[in-house]
């Protein structure tokens, strides 16, 4: 729902509001102070109007100094003094609307501080009000947003899972190994294991919360290894993890992505050998796992939009909403896709 | 029927897709294979150099892909495409492949 629809909302409360006002006034002059009817009416219903719309302004300092944020004193002194104003111009319009409408010896002096009373009231009620259907507004967007965020999860998860079997490097792998059966079968042998291996251990962990990082790691040198078997020296892998951080915890395969791209967009377009860098470190609270590879500047920048990488920020928001990030570009004459993520410990 | 053996060009970046084509051919005496490539650059100089009588060309290759290392051969020989993706296979007829393997 749009904001101005809970304004207009609030609007609604003054239109009947305001007639209650008016008539209590009136009531309150014509039954205590001795005026005519006609009189306390005519005396007070004009003034009144204008002090309910004036009172609408309330809704602007309730918007400004929120219940929850602002100290209890600051709110009760800002609208207090809100109140006095308002009520004091309202009081201030009366008298001279009395001078203009009853007869002077009606003496609304005498009932003015009680006008400016209820008029304090009023404002305060106005205020109240107002906070109340500010407080509709926050509950309503709270639940919009988060049937949107365990929406948007169970999308990721979807795709996650069918992001865990590649069936492209599937289709890949098997050919290269084949073409190894009949010249080289005890590495044609080795590679079917591998990849079976990489298969179970790529579906086991997709099925899991966290891994560890050692663990995600493992999963990309497995798949590398499978691709060396069609690409053989045109892909270098170079690794540069810290230690310390082996035993953190993150989500499963969210390397894996980095690692497809980084091939597709690496080796796979190029015809010189290319170097692959699998780096992980941590730095102050936070884990940095990064893959580079070296790219042809030349080629049509294909690389930031990816589906696999838009899958990749998807996830790290709906897990870790800002505390993590997905960066990648050229750095230093290399292509690097960087995760950053809070460090934890299993 | 020829009497010396076809010659024949096989263009791959992948080593085991070449190395498989090869063994592949052993079996037919009748195609020589005279030289390897891979990549599409290697293709152009190595086609104007030993005129082969066939070409095996691989079509997803980095730089230059099969169809432009045709456009770029003058008088190319008969091409049979070999390919792990089967989208291109439209295109392939339009450059008058002999076939397409995939």
């Amino acid at each position: 729902m749009p904001p101005d629809s809970y304004l207009n909302k609030a609007r609604w409360g003054f239109h009947l509001s305001w007639p209650l006002l008016a008539g209590m006034m009136a009531s309150l002059l014509a039954l205590t102070g001795g005026f005519s009817w006609t009189t306390a009416f005519l005396l007070v219903v004009p003034p009144s109007v204008l002090f309910a719309v004036n009172c609408q302004s309330s809704w602007y300092l309730v918007k400004s100094i929120p219940l929850r944020s602002a100290n209890l004193g600051r709110l009760l002194l800002s609208h207090l003094a809100a109140a006095a104003v308002l009520s004091g111009i309202w009081v201030a319009t009366v008298d001279l609307w009395a001078f203009v409408v009853a007869p002077p010896e009606a003496g609304i002096e005498a009932h003015l501080p009680m006008l400016f009373g209820v008029g304090v009231l009023y404002y305060l009620l106005a205020a109240a009000y107002h906070y109340l259907v500010q407080a509709l507004r926050v509950t309503h967007e709270a639940e919009q947003r988060e049937s949107a965020a365990s929406l948007l999860a169970r999308e990721s998860e979807l795709k996650a899972l069918r992001a865990q079997v590649n069936p492209h490097f599937l289709f890949n792998s098997l050919h290269s190994i084949s073409a190894l059966t009949t010249r080289d079968p005890a590495n044609a042998r080795q590679m079917c294991i591998l990849l079976a291996e990489f298969l179970r251990n790529t579906l086991g962990a997709g099925d899991k919360a966290t891994i560890t990082l050692d663990e995600e790691l493992n999963l990309a040198r497995q798949y590398l290894r499978i691709e060396q078997v069609r690409f053989a020296d045109r892909l270098i892998v170079e690794e540069s993890v810290e230690e310390a951080c082996l035993d953190c915890v993150l989500p499963p395969l969210l390397l894996q992505p980095l690692v497809e791209n980084a091939i597709k967009h690496g080796v796979a377009s190029l015809t010189t050998p290319v170097r692959l860098g699998l780096e992980a470190g941590m730095d102050t609270g936070r884990l940095i796992v990064a893959v580079t590879n070296d790219f042809d500047p030349e080629a049509p920048p294909k690389h930031a939009g990816g589906v696999g990488l838009r899958n990749v920020r998807d996830r790290l928001e709906a897990t870790f909403g800002a505390a993590a990030a997905l960066g990648s570009g050229p750095e230093n004459g290399v292509w690097r896709a960087e995760l950053l993520l809070p460090a934890r410990k299993g | 029927m020829s009497q010396s053996p076809t010659t024949a060009i096989i263009v791959d970046d992948e080593k085991p897709a070449r190395q498989y084509l090869r063994e592949l051919l052993e079996s037919h005496p009748e195609i020589e294979v005279v030289a390897e490539c891979s990549n599409g650059f290697e293709a152009v100089k190595a086609v104007a150099e030993l005129t082969p009588a066939l070409l095996f060309l691989d079509i997803q290759m980095p730089k230059l892909d099969g169809f432009e290392v045709l456009e770029l051969i003058e008088d190319p020989p008969a091409v049979i495409f070999v390919t792990a993706y089967d989208e291109y296979a439209l295109r392939a007829f339009d450059v008058h492949a002999v076939d397409y393997l995939l």
